[in-house]
């Protein structure tokens, strides 16, 4: 019986009905979206790479292993190992396989960039033994042809046939054969690859014809992963070893979710939390906007004899069916909006590595349980409410909404606000940032309808004055009941707050970074150091450097080369430099000891590393090169200034014996005084015209387009706060439109005494925008402060210098002016709506 | 009795021939039929009849709330039905007077934002000598800067009577004014009503169907199954009482009685 009457109850208000699922099911939506996105990530990068090492049943590859950053190869091996691979029993066939840098210059001269390694290799004919399959034209048999990835051939419209030329970082002029796809990618993510033939691959890429890189095996059916791999590994020197495929792509996979994937992921599910905190006070709000009604259905039913556990359990009811419908439905939507997200990134030049979507169980038992209980929360509140209420007060209208203020709730939120600033101000790093945030926005939040109702009154005073009767109507829609305003607003704040944080964060990063720029660069000019997304693997050939070296006017040039190796025993970044005339080109500030002519044996560290590994000037670095061979370095200097050069520095002739070194990150040049940087750039640029046209900037020039690296993933990070926005603003939408249905008597009444429906319209898309703007504003100035909390924690936990605080004031003008707009739209079609209603039905409605 | 029109009298308001139907086919309701009726100027005129007999569609059909299916309706030489929308909203906020049953008043609003509401949705102000007299008369001078939730339900009507004056409309339009109201208050609304038309020569049209409240008219139209079945001057409860106990007899079948 109760069943039937809740089912009936819902029928018979279908447009609240659909209010309520509408906001329960856009925040199930974001969430199921962040989930599945983040899911999505994960199977298909390892699957790719599982895919692509499937068929390889042995990896042959130096024994060193100086770091497992993803796109990092291991030292070479000599070519002469694959021969006598093959000639294992149970090998069907060995492929030397060799992979290294290269970037195709469009036909315009201008590198084909993009959010991802640049690489070059051999193409392998077995197609057990590479994930590449030939979509167009051929496999290369000289070695100045070129099977090129179907994204770079799409990116500059490049078919076979085609003259280009390849950065190896040397120019190397080609010619294009073929266009190959990853599995049925276009390409793996936003990388690109370019597959000589065997000769061109070693002679250009290798740049050593007695070595390669590693070999893959494929073992003749129905023999053990293992049992060949020991086979192998008996025919093998001690420095090279013999792993199963299945190791080797394992070790893959698992390099890249610890790296990228998991920075992706985190972030997902940072989003995921923030849209379902919007979300939920959205669903909240909604429930509460139909409160007055529900108060005085349940107040009926109670007069009519109803328990009161009946009566809650009616309501109860109705939420369920609403909660589990609404949220089957926003969990499948999220299926959409993750699809949707994955194509926006990849316009904005964030391309994923991923096919599908992958859609787990973990998703749907997230989702469903958190949309169904924040519903039932929602919608047991102002049950309870009216179930306590007499019922003759709710049935004779009054009671039903509230209008006073509960003190304790003030009281309490005047605590938690006043003990989040001073935490805030007080400091206490990371720590007093986690106390101070939740208790300020707590704080708020139950401090803002008393501040609405103490505040709102005056402030919205001359709105009558400026906009006649529809201003009147709508400060009083604001003001009569203020905790139904501050609702509304709620969530505009928190998305505001979140958002205005994160730009001043960004900001005072970049700012930040920015200046360490500025002040460790001291020569005049730097050449390319700037690829976007900041993939490792770029630059340009060491030739550039000398001969820029040699430049009329440059006295003194580096060229920044990385350098990964083990520091006693640990895998680390190091830089290997020209370290003849280094304080010529960077102000390290230096604190002991030296940083030019480190020589063969010397290395200069950072003092914090120092620091760390118990360091002083004199003692000794146990350094493993990429080829496996080990030397002492000893300790010459130590500075404190790290922005791009990093905490350990090394000569180029200690590298260069070791360790591929044909390619330059970037190259610093100082000029004599009294030149024209102006005159030097051009002449450089001339220069690096032949060598794929890196960029050529001064000082400035260099810094700003270090910060633009940034944006890219800033620009991926605004989409999503924007989507939080849109929640917020979808539940205004939302609750404005319920309200109007709830008011239909009001908008009638007005209409009868005379009212056009463009003053209907105006009032109520003044008191959206009203809705909104408070929201917007109050979240700035939330965002503002604990953006000022969160720098000072960073720069307080971080011994470097301190964060800038930067506030990005476009940005957030900008900001501001969309939510408020965005209200303004928000409240245009329940305007519309409200503004056609028939008159005399308005006026009859019970 | 089709003609209740004088061509020589001047009716502020008056239905030519007016029909209105709801519905279609089976559920057809015929809630008024070829209704012609005029309401001469400066007059209480009281429409009575059972519920259900088409009352307060007469009165929508009046003030351009509701359309005609058949005939004409006129506001003064207004014809209503050839006049837009917006028009209509004019001439409701400039020149009728509403006082509805129940739910006059927006909540948010004081009371005297609330009676001088038609004129700010019109952009003006209302004469402050004027409405000054009107508030003295409804007797709100002490509670001007209460809103409707925290007046009686006889003060929020009486609010209501203020707003419909207060604009010098051409006619008052009331639907059962008294109708949610305990007698005491419910008398004090009708005799505002009353005042109305003695010393400011107001228009008064009202629905109702409580012989007590025809009482305070200077003439009543009877309505019966949507149309005019008989007229009464100079009315008082007791006639009016028996004039309709006797309609009952004769129209068993016009519906419920009550509300
Ligand atoms: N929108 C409508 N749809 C169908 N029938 C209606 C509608 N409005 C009124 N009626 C019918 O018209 C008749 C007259 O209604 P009404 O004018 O409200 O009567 P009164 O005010 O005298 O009680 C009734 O039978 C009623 O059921
Ligand atoms: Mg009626």
């Amino acid at each position: 019986m109760l069943i039937r009457l809740s089912l009936a109850n819902l029928w018979a208000r279908k447009r609240r009905l659909v209010g309520l699922a509408l906001a329960v099911l856009l925040g199930t939506a974001f969430l199921s979206g962040a989930l599945v996105l983040a899911d999505t990530m994960n199977s298909s990068v390892g699957g790719l790479i599982r895919d692509s090492g499937a068929g390889t049943d042995v990896v042959v590859r130096n024994a060193t292993s100086v770091t497992d950053r993803p796109g990092t190869q291991r030292g070479a091996i000599d070519a002469v190992l694959v021969d006598r691979v093959r000639a294992v029993p149970g090998v069907a066939g060995a492929e030397p396989v060799i992979q290294g840098y290269g970037q195709v210059v469009g036909k315009d001269g201008k590198a084909l960039t993009g959010n991802g390694p640049r690489m070059a290799g051999n193409w392998i004919a077995d197609p057990a033994l590479t994930p590449y399959r030939l979509a167009t034209g051929r496999a290369p048999t000289a070695p100045d042809e070129v099977v090129i990835d179907r994204g770079s051939a799409k990116q500059g419209h490049l078919r076979p046939g085609d003259r280009v030329t390849v950065l190896t970082p040397g120019p190397v002029p080609v010619t294009i054969v073929g266009v190959a796809t990853f599995g049925d990618l276009d390409a793996f993510g936003g990388g690109s690859y370019t597959a000589f033939d065997l000769d061109g691959a070693r002679r250009y890429v290798m740049r050593d014809p007695g070595k390669v890189g590693t070999i893959a095996v494929r073992a003749v059916s129905g023999t053990d992963q293992k049992d060949l791999a020991a086979r192998i590994q008996r025919a093998l020197p001690a420095d090279v070893q013999a792993v199963p495929g299945s190791v080797a792509t394992g070790e893959a996979v698992s390099a890249v979710e610890d790296s990228f994937l998991r920075v992706f992921r985190t972030f997902l599910t940072v989003f995921a939390a923030i849209a379902l905190v919007v979300a939920a006070f959205s669903i909240n709000h909604t429930f509460s906007v139909v409160a007055a009604q529900r108060t005085r259905e349940v107040a009926l039913m109670r007069a009519l004899g109803a328990s009161r556990s009946q009566a809650l359990r009616q309501a109860l009811i109705e939420a369920l069916v609403i909660g589990v419908v609404a949220s089957a439905l926003g969990l499948a939507a999220g299926l959409g909006l993750a699809a949707g997200l994955k194509e926006l990134f990849a316009g904005l030049g964030f391309e994923l590595p991923a096919r599908g979507l992958t859609f787990k169980a973990s998703t749907a038992l997230t989702v469903l349980p958190v949309g169904i209980l924040v519903t039932a929360f929602a919608a047991l509140v102002p049950a309870v409410r009216g179930s306590r209420v007499a019922p003759v007060t709710a049935l004779r209208g009054a009671g039903a909404e509230r209008t006073e203020l509960p003190r304790r709730r003030l009281i309490v939120g005047l605590v938690l606000l006043a003990a989040g600033l001073a935490v805030g101000i007080a400091g206490g790093g990371l720590v007093g940032l986690a106390i101070a945030a939740p208790a300020l926005l707590a704080g708020v939040l139950l401090v803002a309808p008393a501040g609405i109702r103490a505040a709102g009154g005056p402030l919205t005073a001359p709105l009558p004055r400026l906009r006649g009767a529809p201003g009147a109507l709508a400060r009083g829609n604001l003001l009569r009941s203020p905790r139904r305003t501050a609702g509304a607003a709620t969530a505009m704040l928190l998305g505001i707050a979140i958002v205005t944080l994160f730009a001043v964060f960004a900001a005072s990063l970049k700012e930040g970074a920015g200046d360490q720029t500025r002040k460790v660069i001291a020569g005049q000019l730097v050449i390319g150091g700037s690829s976007p997304g900041g993939w490792a693997g770029g630059g340009h050939s060491p030739e550039l450097t000398r001969r820029a070296a040699e430049l009329p006017g440059v006295v003194a040039a580096t060229g920044i080369r990385n350098a990964g190796a083990l520091v006693d025993g640990h895998s680390r970044q190091l830089l290997a430099v020209d370290s003849a005339r280094l304080d010529r080109l960077f102000d390290l500030d230096v604190k002991k000891g030296r940083v030019t002519g480190l020589g063969a044996n010397g290395m200069a560290v950072s003092a914090d590393s120092a620091k760390d590994r118990g360091w002083q000037l004199g003692s000794t670095a146990e350094v493993t090169f990429p080829d496996g061979a080990r030397q002492s370095f000893t300790v010459t200097g130590l500075y404190d200034r790290t922005a791009v050069v990093g905490d350990y520095l090394i000569d180029r002739i200690a590298w260069e014996s070791h360790a591929d070194a044909a390619l330059d990150a970037a190259t610093v040049l100082r000029l004599a005084p009294g030149t024209s940087t102006d005159t030097v750039e051009a002449a450089v640029e001339r220069l690096a015209k032949d060598y794929g046209a890196p960029p050529v900037r001064d000082r400035e020039g260099f810094v700003r387009a270090r910060a633009a690296m940034l944006q890219t993933l800033v620009a991926v990070v605004y989409v999503l706060l924007a989507l939080a926005l849109v929640i917020a603003l979808g539940g205004i939408a939302n609750t404005l439109s319920l309200a109007a249905y709830e008011r239909t008597r009001e908008l009638g009444l007005l209409r009868a005494i005379g009212a056009a429906r463009s003053q209907v319209r105006s009032a109520l898309r003044w008191e959206s925008t009203l809705v909104a703007v408070i929201g917007a504003a109050s979240g700035l100035v939330v965002g503002l402060f604990l953006g000022w909390v969160a720098i000072r924690a960073i720069g307080g936990a971080n011994t470097g210098a301190a964060l800038p605080f930067s506030v990005p004031t476009v940005q957030l003008a900008v900001l501001v002016g969309v939510g408020a707009l965005g209200g303004l739209a928000a409240g245009a079609r329940p305007a519309a709506r409200a503004a056609r209603l028939p008159v005399l039905r308005s006026v009859a409605t019970e | 009795m089709t003609t209740t029109i004088d061509p020589t009298n001047d009716y502020a308001a008056r239905a030519e021939h007016v029909a209105r139907v709801h519905g279609e086919g089976d559920t057809v309701v015929r809630a008024l039929d070829d209704v012609t009726i005029g309401f001469p100027r400066g007059r209480f005129t009281a429409v009575m009849g059972p519920s259900g007999s088409g009352k307060s569609t007469l009165l929508h059909c009046l003030a351009g709330l509701d359309d005609v299916t058949d005939g004409a309706v006129f506001l003064g030489d207004t014809e209503l039905g050839s006049l837009t929308d917006r028009q209509l909203t004019r001439l409701r906020r400039d020149r009728i007077g509403f006082v509805f049953q129940a739910f006059n008043l927006l909540p948010t609003m004081t009371a005297l934002e609330n009676i001088v509401l038609p004129a700010s949705l019109a952009g003006r102000k209302s004469d402050p000598a004027w409405l000054d007299r009107v508030v003295a008369a409804v007797g709100l001078e002490q509670r001007l800067h209460h809103r409707p939730g925290e007046l009686s339900g006889g003060q929020q009507q009486r609010v209501a009577v203020a707003r419909a004056l207060v604009g010098r409309p051409e006619i008052v339009m009331a639907d059962e004014p008294t109708g949610n109201l305990d007698s005491r208050s419910g008398a004090e609304v009708l005799a505002l009503l009353r005042d109305a038309v003695n010393e400011l020569g107001q228009t008064v049209l009202m629905v109702t169907h409580d012989p007590v409240a025809a009482g305070y008219a200077d003439s009543v139209v009877f309505l019966a199954d949507g149309r005019i079945a008989d007229h009464m001057q100079a009315p008082t409860p007791d006639r009016v009482l028996d004039r309709m106990k006797a309609f009952d007899r004769v129209a068993a079948g016009a519906g419920a009685r009550g509300e």
